[in-house]
């Protein structure tokens, strides 16, 4: 049987889509993973209704979109068409990163000045140390590339980026703990529930490839310490189901159940797909309830993702230079992996691709365990830089690699010349962001000479994803839902786009 | 996919179906007339509240458009809303203007009105601007029965009005639906399960009238009803069994779960229902099971990271109380108002702060290793009246042992005078001072004059002192520590912790005098001991509170750089007001320490608790002493080190507990000689050849070459490989494995005595060998002659020598001894299949830990298993030796790698490797002490002789400054100030003001004092604590009666301590005291707090009843009084939606302004009204809606159908509705004949994808470890609940997540759900079972006699399909069947191995007298039918 062939007839499909979503729905064929977007499909609100005025999905500048009207969330123009946000979950230090401090060094071991700290909140944890000694960067600073942007030496490998480099210092967020920074991160608000960054983006462009998800998550190294990943930072809150991030895992099931069971063969497999193909059909026409066409399309697309999921996580055709760039191993799971994976998703249309990188919570021990970590994840970024430069991808796709908070300019811990470590701290945090029309060798934002809050530039959370929207030609005030009687957004009431940041 | 319905559903409802009938005002003209409450509000409610709305915040030009006296009110010469009169309408006018800056919305708003709404609210003006109050707020009003037509139709007054609405639009309903399709859709809506081919005969064959009235009332007397009603239940309630946020770590409130079902079961009227769960504790005499049906307001998610600040997730749990309730209990979203007033419903922030006020007052607390706080144990029947024995016991025994009694008071004065006589003169002791000392994070030590260390600087948070002591020739028979207090501390306590205390969690004393090594050996000490032993808390979860003893501090193995692994906060400490006194702690040696000139002994006192930062010592003082009389005191009984002999491997573990190893012999001939080495096997085991007696699995191996072995009497066989050497007793879990070394060839064995440095009493040691002896042997010195206690615990059986003369034995139990060798057939068999398939993509089964064992945790309980007895030392030397028999376990039951953890915990443990051996003795007789009862003694000796009260001394402590002061040879009882001076009599002047002993931490103030033990909270004055432990010590240590109760009152402590760790918790609500005050929060933000604030109900809805309290039983009883707006009619509404799919009102959950209209008003409010009559009786209503017409409706879709009314809104259709998550994985356990049903318990963990937890797994998550017997088939409701990382193929079917209350979930077609239902091995397995069944069971074949294959394969086919369906297949289903079935067994006729393989897949084991091939090519087909969409639908 042509597994291929769509039951409905075109004029079905168009009459479903004219009924819109609902329980008969389009919003059923609502593929979680995989979605098939026809052309006549419009988005929709949560309802099941259309998007005011959001006739069609048209990715703006989206080659091949069909020529609608925008949405009353589309700009005129994107700079973007997809985004690969890669997570250090635990929290980045600005200060042995991207925030130069030699003060820091020169006042080591010296008690953070009140006048300085003003009050500020910090965890209790290190309330409960009661002293707060400050302490400077184990790593030197370099200039990097033509425009000098000053990195630590930890950036070996990307500092050959640094003219690509988009360099935030002044991010800012509004808690100190993991669970609620990482919830802003991703949703944009403290309140659980709600839609994450991917999901919005997912539901606002749709996709670029019929046949992959709009919005992939991959996890890397979470039993190494920090706050562990948590459904919620890719769960489609109110959105439609399909909006929801697809983990993708390492190892032979990239997606559960996607391998045939022992002892079933795919002969075996396809006569029972093609009667119960048959049987699904009479039971159709039996009923009347196009619910049935959808579930039929959906044991179609199942079938394709048992082969098309494992061809794509199958990194072993990889030239083998490309492998060694990322210092990715095909089969394993691992951090590298996943870079090389982001880099064929993004290939593929992908729109939002998120890398979740546990082990950054360096409470402890920054000399050593950050320099591991660094180790760990310059090199493949690194590569996936150069590759999406070189495919020309870079150019419309957004590289984000960022934290939840940055750390405190003081030292937790025990403190000595090979050891010391740094609390959580919402006051000040750094992060990058390359391509997809973001302004390269740019050092944007500054914190005092102790590092510990913003003098200058200061980007909210909300400011960073109302700028990403941006990018990806969407208005951030616009992009809404409505649910339980309210609009909500992704920056909530808040954001500003920060056009400085884009070139 | 059901969502809240928007403006384009409105359009589609009046374009396809008209106005409703009844909410619209006649019209004017021939134009439609327009809505309010339809129409119009919701295009005010969109553009104009935000400004014009129910904020006062934002309110602009005083305007208010909501209610009806601002939209009508008089504006100078014009009127807001001039009903009738647009022109003269200021609302009109400003919508319409022509000048953009004075139009109406703004130009800047975003969302602007269309032309066609502008002209809706014209054109409401013009006809008169008929006001409607939000229909929800109003209360329901009995509306008349509608007439209907074909009256004969109507079933239920239900229909009435169904059937009125269809007629007016001109639609009939469908045909009755047939018996099969009925039964079906009412057995899973009402209980998840559908019908078994013999109940749908049974009900075709009923001819009774009430033949449907029959069966529902079967349905609603299953058990199961109450198990499906749970389901919906669960969802709102959004209860998972963990806590959710960081590390998402496991709860236990499953007991609330099961008072759901239990309470739908016994049709717990509706309000009863709410009021317990909402408010059951403050019912009057609350019972146990009121009380755990409120946990639905505690299954929230909590937090327990560190670092949290207590008041901010505190509210963000009063906050989540506040928005379920108001979801649950009345469609309201309150959550809205939390930051402001409602834009658009009539809700201010007042009323959402005085909603919150009712949540408020919940002793909680969640930073905490156990249940977050307030938990409640719910024994079971079993456990309830052991656990009132113990007590009634427990508290009998406490009374005698401290009852007032003259008698034993004389008595003890004499032994008193006794004990104090032997004591003598006081030790010498002489201060040594350091050679060097250093901090190793950054502490400055600093000498001071009087010999002692004072800790200065900035302390670091966790540090460890290095003191290197030179103490030149002497003997060393014990150091001693004193701990200082100092003005300098905080609180001028002992340590310099933020409250004055200090933890030492680490102590190591390495002795260099024989050694130049840079790392010279640890001393092992014998005992540690301090002069106050502060009670360890029994609830060990409030660990940063809890003292431990000195004892705990000892180290045998060296601590690695800053003690990695003893942070956990265990080690010595001082608590309360003895934390400003000076205390002293004496190390004694296993033997005196001779040191010469060039001896340097180094001290490592370890400060690395993570409860408390920088509790480092501030001050102490280090001495020694040659006085070997102080060894005689605290060990009157003193141990050597143990030597241990082994594994001498056998049969199984009987064997090894009945042969007598060659060493047996020498047993007799005293003392022992442990140089010498024994043939590892037994005595003619040799003659067997191995093949004939497979052992274990670490034993098999080449024969190995008979060689005799001195004093040995047989030759050896079956050598264990040299695993050199042979005893490695601290085993980490790492260990090669077995198998391998058993490749190699290896010379025989002889197996050697080896002493054992790392062994500590009362810790276990591990030892290796399964079904194997090993025999361990120590000295033992006692002073004179005497009887001591023995604790045996680990192994499964033991053989005790002393001095050469058998005198215990305990012989393994048989079911430890036999049937656990490899190669026998069941279990083990699959266990190694298991074992042979690595890459199996699931979890292992592993043996289930206890996830609350924290006592074990803390090594606080000892094991129920221990054995104790007693024996009769005599004086002098004495030597044991045990003979310890450990059985072998299946390897199957192996650690994975995370086993690991698990090394720590003590207890008994039988792995495939050998087990652990815990031993301890205690000396008895009226000469054993302690140091803290002889300093006791003499201090109590000391202040008789000269009564002089000295407050310095004992009470608040005024320590000297640290000047001053000798050093030099030191006599304890000079010591001014510390132990030497006389007591204050305990007068309450002289006491001191009971100072605040725990500082504020983050936890909640007020829980702090339950928390802490009644002496914490009064501690006792010196004098008092002295006298009380010396009473203790002599009742229930010298005092031969008191002896034995005080053993019994300590087994039975044990006992009850185990029950009630056993015991389930659940979470409950429990009320404060004092009600906490209640803020409105600006912005929502719990840090502005604004007004204060009382508990209240919004205002727009009737007032709480002045008669009822201002409590949450107040609350709940207004909620369920009956005239509440919204209570019965959102629960319809959601009862409705279970059964159709769309509730009544869409929005089932929200209500407000901006829900949808119900399609059904009257419909709904008549149910309302009706089921409050009933008396809240669910059942009945649900009766009621399966026995009705409407509902019995034929749901076949017709294209007209389809057309005119897609969602069947109109109810001319019945509902075709897909299987829940729970219905679909249930409904194929079923179908498989694989369900177990039981109702209620735990939760169970069914076989899901390996790792799924792993990637949300924080360090302290403990890793999925599924269920292997029949709870893995058990219905899904009860499958466990990881909020982090849900059960995968439910989470697929669109199963809620649990974060927050759900009142609808999605319904998503998705190939997710392909893939689940193809290859999930737990279909997979399903299919099989499912395929057996049919090939197996009589039925299948109906009433047919000996038919012939072809037809027996129809008829099985046949017999499937309706398991699956409910119904007969077509012709042409049938011969798409019949074909499949033929490919199929084209398939596996060729393939044999890919059949064994399938069949491979799960647990459940098929009846080998099937074909292989058939029954593979049976899953096949099964497979299919439990793929099909009829199978997934109930039509």
């Amino acid at each position: 049987m042509d597994t291929r062939r769509p039951f409905l007839s075109a004029d079905e499909l168009a009459r479903r889509a004219f009924l819109g979503t609902s329980v008969l729905s389009l919003g059923s064929i609502a593929l979680a993973c995989m979605t098939r977007r026809g052309a006549a499909q419009t988005p929709t609100g949560l309802n099941g209704e259309p998007l005011r005025d959001a006739p069609a999905p048209a990715a703006p500048g989206a080659p091949g979109a069909p020529a609608a009207p925008r949405a009353a969330y589309q700009l005129p123009r994107a700079t973007a068409q997809r985004v690969i946000l890669i997570f250090a979950a635990g929290g980045l230090s600005q200060l042995e990163l991207f925030d130069e401090k030699p003060l820091l060094n020169q006042r080591r071991g010296e008690e953070l000045p009140d006048s300085i700290r003003r009050g500020q909140r910090i965890s209790g944890v290190t309330e409960k140390q009661g002293a707060l000694p400050v302490v400077g960067s184990a790593f030197p600073f370099k200039s990097f590339g033509k425009s000098g942007l000053r990195l630590s030496e930890l950036f070996r490998e990307m500092g050959a980026f640094a003219d690509d480099l988009c360099v935030v210092r002044s991010m800012q967020t509004d808690h100190v703990l993991h669970e609620a920074a990482m919830s802003i991160l991703f949703s944009g608000s403290l309140q659980l529930g709600r839609p994450s960054w991917g999901s919005w983006i997912s539901y606002a462009l749709g996709s670029e490839n019929q046949d992959l998800p709009e919005f992939v998550v991959m996890l890397s190294g979470h039993r190494d310490g920090g706050s562990p990943p948590h459904p919620r930072m890719w769960h489609n809150g109110y959105l439609p189901g399909r909006h929801q991030g697809c983990t993708f895992r390492g190892g032979s099931e990239p997606v559960y159940f996607v391998q045939n069971p022992k002892g079933v063969t795919d002969p075996a497999r396809k006569s029972v797909l093609a009667k119960l193909g048959a049987l699904n059909r009479l039971e159709g026409e039996r009923a009347g309830d196009p619910e049935v066409a959808t579930r039929i399309e959906s044991y179609e697309l199942a079938a394709r993702m048992q082969t098309s999921v494992p061809e794509l996580t199958d990194l072993s055709k990889e030239p083998a230079d490309v492998l060694e760039q990322y210092g990715a191993t095909p089969g394993k799971e691992s951090f590298a992996n996943n870079c090389l994976l982001a880099r064929r998703l993004a290939e593929r249309g992908v729109r939002f691709i998120q890398l979740m990188d546990g082990g950054w919570d360096h409470h402890y021990n920054i000399p050593v365990a950050l320099k591991e970590k660094m180790q760990l994840a310059d090199k493949p970024i690194a590569a996936l830089l150069r590759d999406l430069k070189e495919r020309h991808l870079l150019e419309d796709t957004l590289v984000i690699f960022c934290g939840e908070f940055g750390r405190t300019s003081y030292c937790e811990g025990p403190m000595s010349f090979a050891s010391y470590g740094r609390d959580h701290q919402q006051l000040s945090g750094g992060l990058l962001l390359a391509g997809g029309g973001f302004r390269g060798g740019l050092a944007y934002g500054e914190t005092d000479e102790w590092g510990w809050d913003v003098v200058k530039d200061p980007v909210h959370v909300h400011d960073l994803q109302a700028t990403v929207l941006h990018a990806l030609g969407l208005d951030h005030r616009q992009l809404v839902t409505r649910y339980q009687g309210r609009d909500f957004r992704l920056t909530d009431v808040a954001g500003n786009v920060l056009t400085p940041l884009l070139a | 996919m059901r969502f809240p319905v928007g403006r384009a559903w409105l359009a589609v409802l009046c374009g396809l179906v008209g106005a409703s009938g009844s909410a619209a005002p006649a019209g004017v003209g021939d134009e439609a007339s327009v809505s309010y409450l339809r129409e119009v509000r919701p295009l005010l409610a969109q553009y104009c509240f935000k400004c014009h709305g129910p904020d006062e915040a934002a309110r602009a030009e005083d305007l208010r458009l909501d209610l009806r006296e601002g939209a009508f009110a008089a504006r100078g010469s014009k009127q807001v809303i001039a009903p009738g009169d647009p022109a003269r309408s200021l609302v009109w006018q400003r919508l319409s203007h022509a000048d953009v800056e004075l139009r109406m919305p703004p130009a800047e708003e975003a969302k602007q009105p269309s032309a066609a709404e502008r002209a809706t609210i014209e054109r409401w003006i013009r006809q008169g601007a008929a006001w409607e109050d939000h229909w929800a707020f109003v209360p329901p009003v009995a509306p008349p029965l509608p007439s209907v037509r074909d009256a004969a139709w109507v079933r239920d007054p239900l229909d009435a009005f169904v059937r009125a609405r269809l007629e007016q639009q001109g639609l009939a309903p469908r045909p009755e639906a047939g018996r099969e399709a009925w039964l079906r859709r009412a057995s899973l809506d009402l209980t998840g399960l559908p019908p078994t081919p013999a109940e749908l005969d049974e009900f075709l064959a009923d001819a009774r009238d009430d033949a449907h009235a029959r069966q529902v009332d079967r349905l609603l007397a299953s058990p199961r009803y109450g198990e499906r009603q749970a389901q919906e239940w669960l969802d709102l309630a959004r209860y998972a069994d963990t806590n959710g946020y960081q590390n998402d770590t496991p709860r236990q409130i499953w007991k609330w779960r099961e008072w759901v079902i239990g309470a739908f079961n016994r049709n717990l009227p509706f309000d009863q229902f709410t009021i317990e769960q909402l408010a059951g504790d403050l019912l009057p005499n609350a019972t146990l099971d009121q009380k755990v049906a409120t946990g639905f307001n505690r299954n929230h998610p909590t937090n327990s990271e560190a670092g949290e600040e207590e008041d901010e997730y505190r509210s963000a749990y009063v906050i989540d109380r506040v928005n379920t309730t108001s979801t649950a209990f009345m469609g309201l979203t309150l959550a809205c108002v939390q930051c402001h007033d409602h834009k658009y419903d009539p809700l201010s922030q007042r009323d959402y702060y005085g909603f919150y006020a009712f949540f408020n007052n919940i002793k909680e607390r969640d930073s905490d290793y156990k249940n977050p706080r307030p938990s409640i144990a719910v024994p079971n029947p079993d456990q309830a009246p052991r656990l009132a024995d113990l007590k009634a016991r427990i508290d009998g025994l406490k009374a005698r042992l401290e009852k007032e009694d003259p008698l034993s008071d004389a008595a003890q004065s004499a032994w008193e005078a006794r004990a104090l006589e032997r004591l003598g003169e006081p030790i010498a002791w002489t201060t040594v001072t350091p050679a060097g000392m250093l901090a190793r994070n950054g502490t400055q030590l600093k000498q001071l004059e009087d010999g002692s260390i004072l800790s200065t600087g900035t302390a670091a948070v966790k540090d460890t002192y290095d003191f290197l002591l030179q103490p030149g020739q002497r003997k060393i028979a014990a150091l001693r520590i004193e701990v200082l207090p100092d003005p300098s501390a905080p609180e001028q306590g002992l340590g310099r912790a933020s409250d004055g205390r200090f933890i030492l969690t680490a102590l190591e004393l390495r002795n260099s005098t024989f050694s130049d090594s840079e790392d010279p050996p640890l001393v092992y000490l014998s005992t540690a001991q301090a002069d106050l032993n502060q009670k360890v808390k029994e609830d060990p979860a409030s660990y940063d509170m809890f003292p431990g003893s000195i004892e705990s501090a000892i180290v045998v193995e060296p601590v690695g750089g800053e003690g990695k692994g003893r942070g956990f906060g265990r080690g010595w400490s001082i608590v309360d007001d003895e934390r400003k006194r000076p205390h002293e702690a004496v190390l004694v040696p296993l033997a005196v320490l001779e040191t010469n000139e060039s001896s340097v002994l180094r001290l490592a006192l370890h400060h690395t608790s993570s409860a408390k930062f920088k509790s480092l010592i501030g001050r102490l003082r280090l001495s020694v002493t040659d006085d070997p009389r102080v060894r005689e005191w605290l060990m009157p009984a003193q141990t050597k080190l143990w030597s241990a002999l082994g594994p001498f491997p056998a049969e199984d573990a009987l064997a090894a507990y009945t042969t007598a190893f060659a060493i047996e012999k020498d047993l007799g001939e005293r003392p022992l000689d442990l140089k010498q080495s024994y043939a590892k096997a037994a005595p003619g085991s040799a003659a067997k050849p191995p093949a004939e007696k497979p052992g274990p699995a670490e034993f098999v191996g080449p024969p190995a070459p008979p060689e005799l072995v001195a004093k040995a009497e047989a030759a050896p066989a079956d050598d264990k490989p040299a695993d050199k050497p042979a005893a490695k007793p601290v085993e980490k879990a790492a260990e090669k494995p077995a198998g391998k070394d058993a490749e190699q060839p290896a010379p025989p064995e002889k197996l050697t005595w080896n002493e054992e440095r790392l062994w500590r009493d009362g810790a276990p040691a591990r030892l290796k060998g399964a079904n194997a002896a090993w025999y361990v042997t120590r000295k033992v010195h006692s002073t004179r002659a005497r009887t001591a206690e023995l604790a045996v615990d680990g192994p499964a059986g033991f053989k005790l020598w002393l001095n050469g003369e058998p005198v215990h034995a305990v012989a393994p139990e048989p079911a430890l001894a036999a049937a656990k060798k490899p190669g026998e057939p069941g279990k083990k068999d699959e266990a190694k299949k298991d074992e042979a398939k690595p890459d199996d993509d699931e979890e292992p089964a592993e043996p289930e830990k206890d996830e609350f064992d924290f006592a074990a945790m803390f090594g606080e309980s000892r094991s129920k298993t221990e054995k104790r007895f007693r024996i009769g030392l005599r004086q002098g030397e004495n030597e044991l030796v045990l003979k310890l028999v450990f059985a072998g376990e299946p390897r199957d039951e192996a650690r994975g790698p995370g086993g690991g953890a698990e090394e720590k915990k003590p207890g008994p443990r039988q792995g495939g490797d050998g087990g652990s051996f815990t031993f301890r003795l205690t000396a008895e007789g009226d000469d054993v002490l302690t140091h803290e009862v002889a300093t006791a003694l003499r201090r109590e000796a000391l202040e008789r002789a000269n009564p002089t009260p000295s407050l310095a001394a004992d009470t608040a402590a005024a320590p000297a400054p640290a000047t001053g002061g000798q050093t030099g040879p030191h006599v304890a009882s000079a010591r001014p100030a510390a132990t030497g001076a006389p007591a204050a009599p305990a007068t309450p002047g002289a006491q001191a003001a009971p100072a605040p002993t725990e500082p504020k931490v983050s936890l909640v103030g007020e829980l702090s004092a339950p928390l802490k033990s009644a002496e914490e909270v009064n501690p006792l004055t010196p004098a008092e604590r002295r006298r009380k432990v010396l009473r203790e010590h002599y009742r229930t240590v010298i005092d031969p009666v008191g002896r034995v109760l005080a053993a019994e009152l300590r087994a039975l402590e044990e006992e009850q301590r185990e029950l009630e760790r056993r015991v389930p918790q659940t979470m409950v609500m429990e009320e404060l005291e004092q009600p906490r005050q209640a803020y409105v929060f600006g912005r929502g933000l719990y840090k502005n707090r604004g007004a204060d604030i009382g508990p209240g109900t919004p205002a727009v809805l009737p007032p709480l009843d002045a008669a009822l309290p201002k409590n949450r039983l107040g609350l709940a009883r207004w909620l369920v009084s009956g005239r509440h707006p919204l209570t019965a009619r959102v629960l319809v509404n959601r009862i409705w939606q279970q059964y159709f799919g769309l509730g009544l009102v869409r929005t089932a959950e929200d209500f407000g302004v901006r829900s949808e209209p119900p399609t059904h008003p009257e419909l709904l409010d008549h149910l309302a009204l009706t089921l409050v009559e009933s008396g809240w009786d669910l059942k009945a209503l649900h009766k009621r809606i399966v026995l009705s017409a409407t509902y019995r409706q034929d749901a076949t879709l017709t294209p007209a159908a389809l057309e005119r009314d897609p969602e069947n809104r109109l109810l001319a259709r019945g509902p075709r509705l897909r299987l829940s998550a729970e219905m679909v994985r249930d409904q194929a356990l079923a179908v498989a004949g694989l369900l177990v049903e039981k109702q209620g318990g735990e939760s169970v963990k069914p076989r899901q994808p390996k790792n799924a937890w792993k990637t949300v797994e924080g360090n302290t998550a403990s890793s999925y470890q599924r269920h292997k017997d029949e709870r893995q088939y058990r219905r899904s409701l009860y499958v466990y609940w990881k909020r982090g990382a849900p059960y995968p193929s439910l989470l697929n079917f669109d199963a809620a997540k649990r974060d927050a209350c759900t009142v609808s979930r999605a319904t998503t077609t998705t190939p997710l759900q392909a893939l689940t239902l193809l290859n999930d091995p737990v279909f997979v397995e399903c299919a099989k079972m499912f395929a057996q069944r049919l090939l197996k069971e009589r039925q299948a074949l109906g009433r047919a006699r000996d038919p012939q294959p072809a037809e027996q394969d129809a008829l099985r086919l046949r017999y499937g399909f309706r398991l699956c369906t409910s119904r007969a297949p077509t012709e042409q289903e049938a011969q798409l069947l019949l074909e499949l079935l033929a490919e199929q067994r084209q398939h596996y006729q060729a393939d044999l191995e890919a059949a064994r393989k399938l069949l491979e897949v799960g647990d459940a084991r098929l009846d080998p007298e099937l074909d292989v091939r058939e029954a593979a090519a049976w899953t096949g087909v099964a497979s299919a039918l439990l793929n099909l969409d009829a199978t997934l639908h109930r039509g």
